[in-house]
């Protein structure tokens, strides 16, 4: 008992425990430990957009990825006369399906009102699932269910 | 309200200005601690990895460098001041005798022979005359060498200090790195993020990726040339083999320069001439299994750098800065090449250029 205690104020002192549970609202890190929540806090840049500003364009190295914190992300994607619009909002990914598929980005998005991401570089991002292999499977078990879900979601949507 | 604006724009370039002037003389400090850094950075990375705080990650990394120095300081150092003490003995006594000493030395007899020869075949030439000449000027170079730490005690003194502050200033370094790193990025306007964050990665990893490589290179060439000659007998083998290990970073020239050393030792400490040839051979060894094992292992990539860009860096390097240059210009040429190219393609590749 006064171990635990004595780890928790540890944990406390050193790392801020506590501090990092809102990452635990993301669907990508529900179930990380605060250790695993810590290592992974030191590749994230919160960053603040603008209503209308961008967040990334078309073919842009796909660099980075975002998770939203808060606010809301228009992409849009395809040509002219098959214009296809996603909106993301919080607590959702962008840009993970690009990360497995594609070098360049497919479309433009922006920010639908003013929002705050977590942002991720992919070299960081793949850099941690490398190092940290345990966490790392954890991590990309957690992808394939948010893609999952995504797709039933599509399906659903567009039966055809 | 534009005026005012540029007013703290000045302000702000004036402290940055006034900043530099004031904190300039630690830039060497600074940059030795970012390479100290870059080299232990992975060795805590490991320990958090496996979930120990950084901090204390840092206090197990600092106690194992201090534990390795030490065991250091207790085994090789007496072996390696034996050999400083045989060598300053050897340059006491040549300075206590003058040239008489100095043609004690079988290669300096040799010559003398080989001069005096040529002197009762062509007598005009007066050769003898300009090799004593030339004996008793490195009989005076020889003398001044003892003369330097008495001369140069405050740089002694400044590069104790200098060794001092490193850790303590990587530390720091160590311990903050993400909030340096994720402080400077929030700087970083949101157009500029993506770009900011790629190159500094790739920046990052160039540079660590190659600091690391030196060092551990340094190291096992180091400690395989010093295995080798000493089991060859040579004198001075630990000094030598570790000499010949920072010469290692020069490419294509480097190992060259330290088969010098040893074949230099060998002749002036008068050893068999057939020594020469087991040293060539053991220092080639040395070479073949450094090309094949260590470096593919620890470097990974060549060096892309052709070797009359390497030679001429060497020249100038050697020109600027002495010995110092010509062992670091190679890597500080390749380290702003590797930045300029990553910098090209992103640039390019993110269409601002």
């Amino acid at each position: 008992m006064l171990w635990i205690k004595f780890k928790n104020w540890l944990d406390a002192f050193l790392h801020g425990r506590g501090k990092l549970d809102y990452l635990r609202n993301f669907p990508l890190l529900c179930d990380f430990s605060f250790l695993e929540l810590f290592l992974f806090e030191q590749i994230i840049n919160i960053r603040h957009y603008k209503k209308g500003e961008f967040i990334y364009q078309e073919e842009f190295p796909l660099a980075v990825i975002y998770l939203i914190l808060d606010g809301a992300i228009e992409v849009k994607e395809g040509s002219d006369q098959n214009i296809k619009t996603i909106v993301l909002e919080k607590y959702q990914p962008l840009g993970i399906i690009d990360l497995y598929t594609e070098n360049r980005r497919k479309g433009v998005a922006y920010a639908l009102k003013d929002s705050t991401l977590l942002a991720v570089s992919h070299l960081d991002f793949n850099a941690f699932i490398r190092s940290n292999p345990k966490t790392g499977i954890k991590l990309l078990n957690n992808i394939c269910r948010i893609l999952s879900c995504y797709y039933v979601e599509l399906q659903i949507s567009n039966p055809d | 309200m534009k005026t005012t604006r540029w007013l703290l724009y000045l302000l702000i370039l004036a402290v940055f200005i006034a900043g530099f002037i004031f904190y300039s003389w630690i830039f060497k400090y600074l940059i030795l601690s970012v390479i100290f850094t870059y080299i232990i950075n992975p060795w805590i990375s490991w320990f958090e990895r496996h979930y120990v705080p950084r901090l204390l990650a840092i206090i197990f990394v600092y106690l194992g460098i201090t534990i390795l120095i030490a065991w250091s300081v207790i085994r090789v150092l007496p072996v390696l001041i034996e050999q400083s003490q045989g060598l300053l003995e050897f340059i006491k006594t040549a300075s206590a005798q003058g040239e008489v000493s100095l043609l004690q030395i079988p290669l300096f007899q040799s010559i003398q022979q080989q001069v005096k020869y040529l002197d009762s075949q062509v007598p005009i030439l007066m050769l003898h005359d300009q090799f004593i000449n030339l004996i008793k000027t490195l009989n005076k170079t020889m003398m001044d060498i003892p003369n330097l730490f008495v001369r140069n005690y405050e740089k002694i003194l400044q590069a104790v200090s200098l060794i001092a502050m490193i850790p303590l200033i990587g530390f720091f370094l160590l311990k903050d790195n993400v909030k340096f790193r994720k402080s400077f990025l929030s700087f970083i306007p949101n157009r500029y993020f993506e770009i900011a964050i790629i190159l500094m990665h790739k920046v990052d990893e160039a540079v660590g990726r190659y600091l690391r490589a030196m060092f551990y290179e340094i190291i096992i060439v180091g400690t395989l040339a010093s295995i080798v000659l000493t089991l060859l007998g040579v004198d001075y083998a630990i000094l030598i083999g570790f000499l010949a290990g920072f010469a290692n970073v020069i490419p294509y020239f480097g190992p060259f320069m330290g088969g010098l050393f040893a074949v230099t030792s060998v002749l002036l400490t008068g050893h068999p001439h057939i020594m020469i040839f087991y040293v060539i051979i053991g220092m080639y060894l040395v070479q073949v299994i450094d090309n094949n094992i260590v470096y593919p292992v620890v470097v990974g990539t060549n060096i892309q750098m052709h070797p009359l860009l390497v030679l001429l860096t060497v020249l100038a390097g050697g020109w600027a800065y002495g010995l110092m240059g010509m062992l670091i210009s190679v890597p500080v040429v390749y380290l702003v090449y590797s930045v300029t190219r990553v910098l090209y393609i992103n640039l390019r590749d993110f269409k601002m250029i």
